[in-house]
């Protein structure tokens, strides 16, 4: 049990791991290249479209005597 | 009749809300789940597979935006459940609001799995097949069904 208090006492002074250091730099050039906007949108295309249906029908009771008003005006 | 006008119940709030918080909720089943538990694929595995220290990290990143955007929609669909629970023509149905979150769950894996897995092809369900088909084809099945047994719950709850 000491060896065991001592040796996590040990490790409060111990140098701190990296977290692949090197490879941070890699992983920025990775996100942001030219295609990042293009990935932006397709990743968040099909949220965005059950977001825009769930709002849509939340207002759906507003919305419908608009648009049936729209139509009935052309 | 101005009345009974008011007093007609409205489903649709209930359901709006219940789809978001479904769609949401699903978006995290399928994050915690198939991407981080299973490891069975990741955002952008298909266009940049997760084969060295440095692609899983940059799939990671997707993955965190998909997961940022799926905590919108839930947090969209409770401030509508929150709005629609205010209401007094908003129905208080237990049923209807489950159904709801079915249908939420089933559009998210119908809609996800259309665009991306299938028109899109940024990933597969199960990347780790030459045959990507059968599993992403089980994902759809799998959403229709939630569809069907939300549609289901949602009709009813208008007993």
């Amino acid at each position: 049990m000491q060896k065991i208090f001592l040796t996590l006492l040990a490790s409060l002074w111990a140098a701190g791991a990296g977290a692949c250091p090197w490879c941070r730099p890699r992983v920025r050039a990775g996100i942001y290249t030219p295609a990042y906007t293009t990935n932006v949108f397709l990743v968040l295309l099909p949220v965005a479209v059950l977001l825009a249906l769930g709002i849509g029908l939340f207002y759906w009771d507003k919305l419908r005597p608009y648009f049936f008003t729209s139509y009935a005006k052309r | 009749m101005p009345s009974a006008n008011i007093l007609r119940p409205h489903r649709t709030p209930l359901v709006a809300a219940g789809i978001l918080l479904g769609a949401g909720l699903g978006g995290f089943i399928d994050g915690i789940v198939l991407h981080q538990i299973l490891q069975w694929h990741n955002m952008l595995s298909g266009q940049l597979p997760p084969d060295t220290l440095v692609r899983a990290k940059v799939n990671m990143y997707w993955d965190g935006l998909f997961h940022a955007a799926v905590w919108v929609l839930t947090g969209c669909g409770l401030a509508m459940l929150w709005a629609a629970t205010g209401r007094a023509d908003v129905p208080h149905s237990s049923r209807t609001l489950g159904g709801s979150l079915l249908l939420g769950w089933g559009l998210l894996n119908v809609v996800e799995g259309i665009i991306d897995h299938e028109l899109l092809g940024l990933h597969h369900v199960y990347e780790y097949t030459p045959n990507h088909l059968p599993a992403d084809l089980g994902f759809l099945a799998f959403g229709l069904a939630l569809l069907l047994a939300g549609g289901a719950l949602v009709r009813a709850g208008r007993a």
